[in-house]
């Protein structure tokens, strides 16, 4: 891998590391519960949310350096760095799930599109052009409102409007056609190589010739097209919760919180910019891995 | 040397002629993120339009065109005086004035008020019933609304006749209203959506585009006949202009590229526009933000567990929210301040007394669902309720929903809410307004979008004693059968009361006319631009 892509998984190494400590951060340095709300502006003596001194609406704390309100205070009074790295969990589990559910589906739709041919292909492609014509915002707020009336439960999964487990579903099903395309084309393009052609002289059967000798050759491939769609997935479902219908309040995510900081973003907008740079940065650090991941399997450019 | 013709006169003049450019002409722009709807005077039922209508259309009466409580009073508009009831308060009978003609130049006439209380219930006006349900033949009409002869309206010897099948001691209120607008007779017997109609005010719509903007100019017809009622217009013309979110209104407003508008400021525009306290503007609104909880459905269905919210809530946490001290006043009962019924006293929270409440109820551990819209605001109101709710040992959740859709998505009882955060805004001062729309049993409809109850809290008992109330012959009886009722109401808490709002006005430097009325809000009639 090239030193870009070692960068790369050093960040994202130091993000998650972060996120893991949430639960450390919240009860050792901010000495707050980041989902519990100050409304009368009163913590330990601080003064975290105050009426304006202009006479005016309310002023949340501004940030405090190392310590308790790190980043500051947001519009409910929580310490916005205790809830950035809480978000960043839900936001990286978000983003993991459905990049699994993404390339078990659109995977396997793939390799059978690819691999059988005919009329098989055919039916799958046609599946996948209208999955893909399918606005993922447009399920996610229908799904939203649904899922309002109380949990629907879909085989042994349980949907609730709070939990991850609608915007994954949304997510990895809507985003399958990304991995399943360029799966379906790879497959169709070994079905003709010499050496799948040898293996079937020899008497291989059709899906242990898939299986021994064509899926090995797709790693590279999908080694780079996961942290390319793990970062679509990170960007997607920040984009669904800042337009309310990913992850529900009182739940943080990092799209969430944006969605928060909008409202402050005069008087204080480190509490929308922290959780944006939050996405930028592991955003940028997926697409670093994916191209060390890339040049490293296809030689330098 | 005509230059020196021309300008000796205002040398010789400058005091007496400077205050008279102030005081007339020049276009007020008036700003809002979105169009409110239909221009139908008699369909459309939002502060945004009503604001405009009271300087188009007139009534029979109306409410006096000032500032403070005195803007509560009841004078003659379109009809030469207010008259005493008679009959018990059964019949009213009104003298129009003379002289009086729309904006298309025609006479104002006794048929045209008749055919304008019959178009009321032929367009659905949404208060046909609530407000106008006493005159008599109102219920064929509610039922028939195409055949509608509202045998209650009438001419006698030239006067209007308003006979009623029940005394209603507020109908002078309700006749002030822009549903009761007059029109002329021949005005379509449909909602006219963005096709205005001629009116009798200073100013007539000549042009509305919901995507756009409205605009009203001078009615050339109009001769100011009641300064109480409906004073001349002071700016030439009124402009409009929808589309521009609320903090990019505060930036045009504050830069002096418009002179008003309609939409709260931003939180995060609040402490800016302190900082120019020359031009904001600080009024009660008559109105209460509360939480409706389902009466029909558990938890709520068992009055112990509304108690115990009741008492849990900081109201004080839920003013912060809101903005702080100077933008709203912390609420125990569901009637504002200024009001009959209104309790000044507001308990601390006693989580104690309220969990032991709960305990009673046996209620701990049960699901529920708090539906509130998205704006920043309600967001952060809903997040503190389901911490308190969770505090009360009942499994709570927040629903947030776009706020397109929550105020019609908690009124239908189809969809189950046990719990949501509303506002309720007075159509006129009047806490029997207040009570009836949102705990009055007419108030309640099974299925509808447009059930105001939203508590579906319905107490035939307590209907009977507010309309005896309304009947009451003098204010002060009114006021105190009224107050009682809001009592016996606030003991049920069919809704969470939490604070009420004030309005809050911004508006450029150049205007130097600013009258806030209790009913109407700003009169942009009434702007005196420099």
């Amino acid at each position: 891998m090239t030193r870009g892509g070692w960068a790369g998984v050093a960040v994202l190494a130091c993000i998650v590391a972060a996120c893991l400590a949430a639960p450390w951060y919240a009860q050792a340095v901010s000495g707050t519960d980041p989902f519990r709300s100050n409304p009368l502006g009163q913590v330990a003596g601080r003064d975290v949310l105050a009426e304006h001194p202009a006479g005016l609406g309310t002023l949340p704390m501004g940030p405090q350096g190392w310590g308790p309100y790190a980043l500051g205070a947001d519009g409910l009074g929580r310490d916005v760095a205790a809830r950035i790295l809480w978000g960043g969990r839900t936001s990286l589990l978000v983003a993991g799930l459905a990049t699994g559910l993404c390339f078990v589906l659109g995977g396997a739709l793939g390799v059978a599109a690819g691999a059988v041919g005919g009329a098989v292909d055919r039916g799958v492609s046609a599946m996948l052009d209208l999955v893909w014509a399918f606005p993922v915002t447009l399920l996610a707020i229908a799904l939203s409102l649904v899922l309002v009336a109380g949990p629907v439960r879909v085989g042994p999964l349980v949907l609730g409007a709070g939990g991850v487990a609608g915007p994954v579903l949304v997510l990895g099903v809507m985003m399958s056609p990304y991995v399943a395309r360029p799966v379906r084309a790879a497959m169709a393009g070994l079905r003709a190589a010499d050496f799948v052609e040898a293996a079937r002289a020899t008497g291989g059967s059709g899906w242990r010739v898939v299986w021994r000798h064509m899926l090995p050759q797709l790693g590279p491939l999908v080694g780079g097209l996961v942290p390319v769609v793990a970062a679509t997935m990170l960007l997607t479902e920040a984009a669904l919760s800042v337009l309310g219908v990913g992850v529900q309040a009182p739940g943080a995510s990092w799209g969430t919180l944006i969605a928060d900081g909008q409202d402050l973003l005069h008087e204080r907008p480190v509490a929308a910019l922290a959780p944006g740079a939050c996405v930028v940065l592991t955003v940028l650090a997926l697409n670093m891995l994916a191209e060390g991941l890339v040049r490293d399997g296809h030689g330098r450019r | 040397m005509r230059w020196l013709a021309l300008a000796l006169p205002l040398l010789s003049a400058p005091a007496a002629w400077a205050p008279a450019a102030w005081a007339q002409g020049g276009t007020l722009v008036m700003l809002s993120r979105s169009a409110a709807g239909t221009i139908d005077p008699q369909v459309n039922y939002t502060a945004q339009f009503w604001q405009v209508f009271g300087a188009a259309y007139d009534g029979l009466v109306a409410f006096r065109r000032v500032a403070g409580p005195d803007g509560r009073r009841i004078v003659p508009d379109l009809a030469e005086a207010v008259p005493e009831p008679e009959r018990g308060g059964l019949l009213w009978r009104f003298r129009l004035r003379p002289g009086v003609r729309f904006s298309d130049g025609r006479a104002v006439r006794a048929e045209d008020v008749v055919a304008s209380f019959r178009r009321l219930f032929r367009v659905g006006s949404p208060t046909g019933e609530t407000f106008y349900g006493a005159i008599l033949g109102a219920e064929a009409c509610l039922r028939a609304p195409d055949t509608c002869r509202l045998e209650g309206v009438r001419i006698e010897d030239g006067a209007v006749v308003i006979e009623l099948v029940r005394p209603d001691g507020e109908l002078l209120q309700k006749l002030a209203l822009p549903h009761a607008s007059v029109l002329p007779a021949d005005a379509p017997g449909r909602d006219v959506g963005t096709a205005p109609i001629a009116g009798t005010g200073p100013y007539r719509i000549v042009r509305y585009d919901p995507n756009d903007g409205l605009v009203l100019e001078r009615n050339p017809y109009f001769r100011e006949w009641s300064a109480d009622a409906q004073p001349a217009g002071r700016p030439d013309a009124i402009s409009y202009r929808f589309g521009l979110e609320a903090g990019a209104q505060v930036s045009a407003v504050l830069g002096g590229q418009a002179d008003w508008m309609f939409d709260t400021p931003p939180p995060d525009r609040l402490g800016e526009v302190a900082t120019r306290p020359e031009q904001v503007h600080l009024n009660p609104a008559h109105a209460v933000w509360m939480l409706p909880l389902n009466t029909r459905l558990p938890p709520f269905d068992d009055v112990r567990v509304r108690r115990a919210l009741d008492l849990a809530l900081d109201r004080r946490a839920a003013v912060r929210l809101f903005g702080g001290r100077r933008l709203a006043e912390a609420l125990c009962g569901v009637v504002p301040p200024g009001l009959p019924g209104h309790r000044a006293d507001c308990p601390a929270p006693d989580l104690l007394a309220a969990r032991r409440l709960m305990a009673e109820a046996g209620a701990a551990g049960q699901a529920v669902a708090l539906v509130v819209d998205d704006a920043a605001v309600s967001r952060a109101l809903g997040t503190y309720v389901v911490e308190v709710m969770g505090d009360l040992g009942l499994r709570a959740r927040l629903v947030v929903l776009s706020a397109n859709v929550q105020f019609t998505y908690i009124q239908n009882t189809a969809n189950r809410v046990q719990a949501s955060l509303t506002s309720w805004y007075a159509d006129y001062p009047s806490a029997a307004n207040i009570l009836a729309g949102n705990f009055g049993c007419g108030a309640f409809r099974q299925g509808s979008d447009s059930s105001t109850n939203i508590a579906g809290f319905c107490d035939a008992a307590l209907d009977a004693r507010l309309q005896a109330a309304l009947a009451a012959g003098d204010a002060a009886g009114v006021a105190a059968g009224v107050a009682a009722v809001a009592g016996a109401i606030d003991a049920e808490v069919p809704a969470v009361a939490l604070f009420s709002p004030r309005y809050i006005d911004v508006v450029s430097t150049r205007v130097r006319g600013f009258v806030y009325h209790d009913t109407f809000r700003f009169l942009p009639s009434q702007a005196v631009l420099e």
